[in-house]
């Protein structure tokens, strides 16, 4: 196994199952903290399946069987003692589709905090402010915090929707195909945004682009068939995969 | 350009336009029939409402109208946070299984009951219960009773019409089932409901069955304290052995009007609610994906 010095969540013999059908087979895996992790395979490998049983977002279904440890900080989210609500506080999910709550542009943000007890009108705005800015998104709003959130463009409902994420303060973020179905600006804006979070949070990422990997993750998780194949720093992936399928997928040879 | 000579584009341009036909007679009908209403009963309502009272009946049509209105929104009341609580529990809370799917198909056959079935509860249930003298709140109990079945499978139905994207997205932030069902599904669905509680509201103060069926509870008894605008219509024109008086019609333009109003009302709250559903960007029913 890579050695990774500070781990922010360790996979122990992960194991998911929709039914009967398994969808991760006993993953291993130590996903280091303040680094982005990229998670890639091709469709139906089991990226989007991993990301939602790091923060117990896969037992929604009532088919979900999850097996195996997960921990965060040391301690199993799936643990007896575990509150689910507060492992999704700490690990925050951002699906594929991003899609704001139809509300105003401060309430979409305020909508976390809130759930949490802060009622504060000040320290909400702080809030909002600080994600907003964090998320890169601020300068765009500033003026129309009440406005409409769903008449945003695409690439700025992405962001607002990391921004509400933020503004629970999570410490690891999940991004699901981040940059899914945007424009190549948009999507650079998302990936320049990516590699300033990744400074202060654990960033997973899961994206079925080589391309995206390689420009913002510093390691790279190979999922194939729910099998994790390969595990290592990114450079030394795409410079020397020791698997084939790794090797394929890199090259674009897809079996 | 279509080709007029083809025999297929003829044969189906035939259909088409006796279908359009069909469909301006049938409004056209209907048009005439409403026509007619506010013809006959417009100058009866104005007069009433202008002086009070028909000339004819010393009747008391605006209360009787207060009291239809307040025995509907009475039992749209009395039934709404049970139905609320049952169609919650059945969207988010009960796990997909058997005594679910066999709950759903319970409350979907009772909300598809005739009324007169209600009427009957009312009558065989209810009245020997209260007795005589309670027929108001015989009355709102059994509207209620009716509404209920009715709210929990819109409950149920407006839940699950939410983008899955808003629950999957409150959860994910750290919400419980309980806040995310009133601050992110309601805010959406609860337009659905209140549109679909008002269309529920006009089918049940259409109604006579319920009344009649309850008012039979008692030989003697004339409706005079649970009467409703349509029960009063149906008992009026029966005891005046009138072919049509301009007070019939005028009580009919009322009742009409009324049913409008509610369900016009209905049809604004769901447009406002189908343009929020609406403008998200992908609905992604059935997934969290
Ligand atoms: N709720 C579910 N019920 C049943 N099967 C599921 C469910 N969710 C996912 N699966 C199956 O599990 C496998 C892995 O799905 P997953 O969504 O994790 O793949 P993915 O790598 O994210 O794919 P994509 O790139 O298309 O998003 C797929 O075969 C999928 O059909
Ligand atoms: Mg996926």
């Amino acid at each position: 196994m890579v050695l990774v010095r500070h781990p922010k969540l360790v996979v122990r013999n992960l194991s998911v199952y929709y039914g009967d059908f398994q969808a991760l087979s006993s993953i291993s895996l130590n996903i280091p903290s303040g680094a982005a992790t990229a998670v890639i395979g091709g469709s139906g490998a089991g990226k989007s399946s991993l990301l939602r049983s790091l923060c117990r977002m896969n037992e929604l279904w009532d088919n979900v069987r999850t097996e195996g440890q997960v921990l965060l900080d040391g301690h199993d989210i799936y643990g007896p003692d575990a509150d689910v609500t507060e492992v999704r506080r700490r690990v925050g999910l951002i699906a594929r589709h991003p899609s704001p709550f139809p509300k105003s542009i401060f309430e979409n943000v305020a909508y976390g905090p809130r759930l949490h007890g802060v009622r504060d009108r000040r320290e909400l705005d702080e809030i909002v402010k600080r994600s907003l800015k964090q998320a890169g998104l601020w300068n765009e709003v500033k003026g129309r915090l009440q406005e409409f959130a769903l008449n945003l463009s695409p690439g700025q409902k992405a962001r607002l929707c990391i921004a509400r994420a933020l503004a629970v303060q999570p410490e690891v973020l999940l991004i699901d195909d981040p940059a899914y179905n945007l424009d190549p600006v948009s999507a650079a804006k998302i990936e320049d945004l990516i590699l300033e979070l990744k400074q202060e949070y654990t960033l997973v990422l899961a994206t079925n682009s080589m391309q995206q990997a390689g420009r913002v993750s510093d390691y790279i998780a190979f999922l194939s068939e729910g099998f994790l194949v390969e595990f290592g720093p990114t450079s030394d992936v795409f410079a020397r995969p020791k698997d084939k399928r790794t090797e394929d997928y890199i090259t674009g040879r897809f079996s | 350009m279509r080709d007029r000579h083809s025999p297929q584009t003829y044969t189906g341009g035939i259909i088409y336009s006796s279908i359009i036909l069909i469909s301006w007679l049938a409004a056209g009908i209907l048009i005439f029939y409403v026509g007619y209403l506010v013809f006959r009963g417009f100058g009866p309502l104005v007069r009433f409402f202008r002086d009070g009272a028909f000339a004819e009946t010393d009747n008391i049509l605006l209360p009787l109208w207060f009291r239809t209105l307040s025995l509907l929104f009475g039992g749209a009341l009395l039934a709404l946070p049970l139905a609320i609580g049952a169609g919650v529990y059945l969207s988010e809370y009960a796990r997909e299984n058997r005594l679910k799917q066999w709950m759903l198909a319970a409350v979907g056959g009772l909300a598809e009951m005739p009324p007169i079935v209600y009427g009957l509860f009312g009558w065989g249930a209810l009245a020997p219960y209260f007795g005589e003298g309670k027929q108001t709140l015989i009355f709102l109990l059994t509207s209620a009773v009716w509404l209920l079945p009715q709210l929990v499978s819109v409950t149920y139905s407006a839940l699950k019409e939410v983008p899955v994207s808003f629950r999957r997205d409150s959860l994910a932030l750290g919400g419980s089932r309980w806040q995310t069902t009133w601050g992110a599904l309601m805010p959406c669905a609860g337009r659905f409901l209140a549109a679909e509680a008002l269309g529920g509201m006009a089918r049940v103060g259409g109604e006579t069955a319920p009344v009649i069926m309850i008012a039979a509870a008692w030989p003697s008894f004339h409706g005079q304290s649970l009467s409703t605008l349509p029960y009063h219509l149906y008992r009026s024109v029966v005891e005046s052995g009138e072919v049509a008086s301009p007070h019939h019609f005028g009580t009919a333009l009322l009742l009409v009007l009324t049913s409008v109003c509610l369900q016009g009302a209905a049809l604004r709250l769901k447009r406002t609610g189908d343009s929020l559903a609406g403008s998200v960007h992908e609905r992604e029913r059935g997934r969290w994906y």
